[in-house]
């Protein structure tokens, strides 16, 4: 009886061609290997489940390259909520860039247009800074959205051990 | 016996199920969110009924950043006066903030029942600090944040 793996075994090529000791006709079997295709249906199914995994439910945020986002450790999920971010390049509300005393009325109109359609987003302000920028910076958002009826402030952080910089 | 084997025996056609789970690999991979952001919250300051005025009534901890780059730390509205002092904690460095995770862990300790903290910035205090901060306060329990404005 042929073993399993007998059946698996490949001839040498060039032995074949051999003209001292051709052994071609010895060895008939053919040049075909079956491969074993379960590990790597078992390999890829891992896969799928891992990302499937780490692709969880949360919100998405879009962070511009220029902002570095601070470090925290007690961090919570990332909720629903009006995105506030601050570049160089000034105030950003949503997609649009708006001008430091013009802050207070988009947040208003925003907060009421969502507060209209009672959605959830419309009691949080999502806070985007760089770690480098300063309260001075931060305050003309945090004054305005605490003004136009934002009851949270979410400061938007990356999850893990806070780095101990200096003050 | 020979034919009943070869009838029973038969074979999987697993290139489908690999062109499938290919697919899935490659769409995942692609509409995974590889960094996660997740959010410090803050309560309101300002307002009818702001942390500010909460605070004003009930115990609470305050978090005064001064320009210098110096912390004070208070309890308000406690019962026990000895727990009222202000206390100073020069510029933290990077490994002064376990002091002060340390000393704001055992507010939390000997008063469980406070549960606000109010933190007063500064014009030029780091964000970093500021958030680093927070941090230390929500590990200390403290789950009523708030933050004054200037």
């Amino acid at each position: 009886m042929n073993s399993y793996l007998e059946n698996q075994i490949l001839n040498r090529p060039l032995e074949n061609e051999s003209l001292i000791r051709p052994k071609s006709n010895r060895a008939s079997r053919a040049l075909v290997a079956t491969l074993i295709l379960t590990s790597l249906v078992d390999a890829f199914s891992i896969l799928v489940i891992y990302l499937l995994m780490n692709s969880s439910a949360s919100q998405e945020l879009n962070v511009e390259k220029e902002i570095k986002l601070p470090m925290a450790s007690q961090s919570d999920v990332l909720d629903a909520g009006v995105v506030v971010s601050i570049s160089r390049a000034g105030y950003k509300i949503g997609d649009e860039f708006v001008k430091e005393q013009d802050i207070f009325t988009t947040l208003k109109q925003t907060q009421e247009q969502l507060a209209e359609d009672d959605e959830e987003r419309s009691k949080k302000l999502i806070v985007q800074a760089d770690k480098t920028s300063t309260f001075e910076k931060v305050n003309p958002l945090v004054m305005a959205g605490t003004q136009s009826g934002f009851t949270t402030i979410k400061f938007a952080v990356l999850p893990g051990p806070s780095e101990g910089e200096k003050l | 016996m020979k034919t009943q084997n070869k009838d029973v025996n038969f074979e999987i056609n697993l290139l489908p199920v690999i062109s499938l789970l290919a697919v899935c690999i490659s769409f995942l991979l692609l509409t995974t969110v590889w960094i996660h952001i997740g959010t410090l919250d803050v309560k309101q300051a300002l307002g009818e009924a702001t942390e500010q005025e909460k605070a004003e009534e009930h115990p609470a901890l305050w978090v005064t950043f001064e320009q210098s780059g110096d912390l004070i730390l208070q309890m308000k509205n406690v019962k026990d006066k000895s727990l009222a002092k202000a206390v100073r904690f020069a510029k933290p460095q990077s490994d002064q903030w376990k002091t002060l995770e340390n000393y704001t862990a055992s507010l939390r300790d000997r008063l469980p029942e406070v549960k606000m903290a109010l933190v007063f910035p500064d014009r030029k205090t780091p964000y970093n600090s500021l958030i680093k901060t927070l941090d230390v306060l929500k590990k200390s329990e403290f789950s009523d944040l708030g933050i004054a404005p200037l």
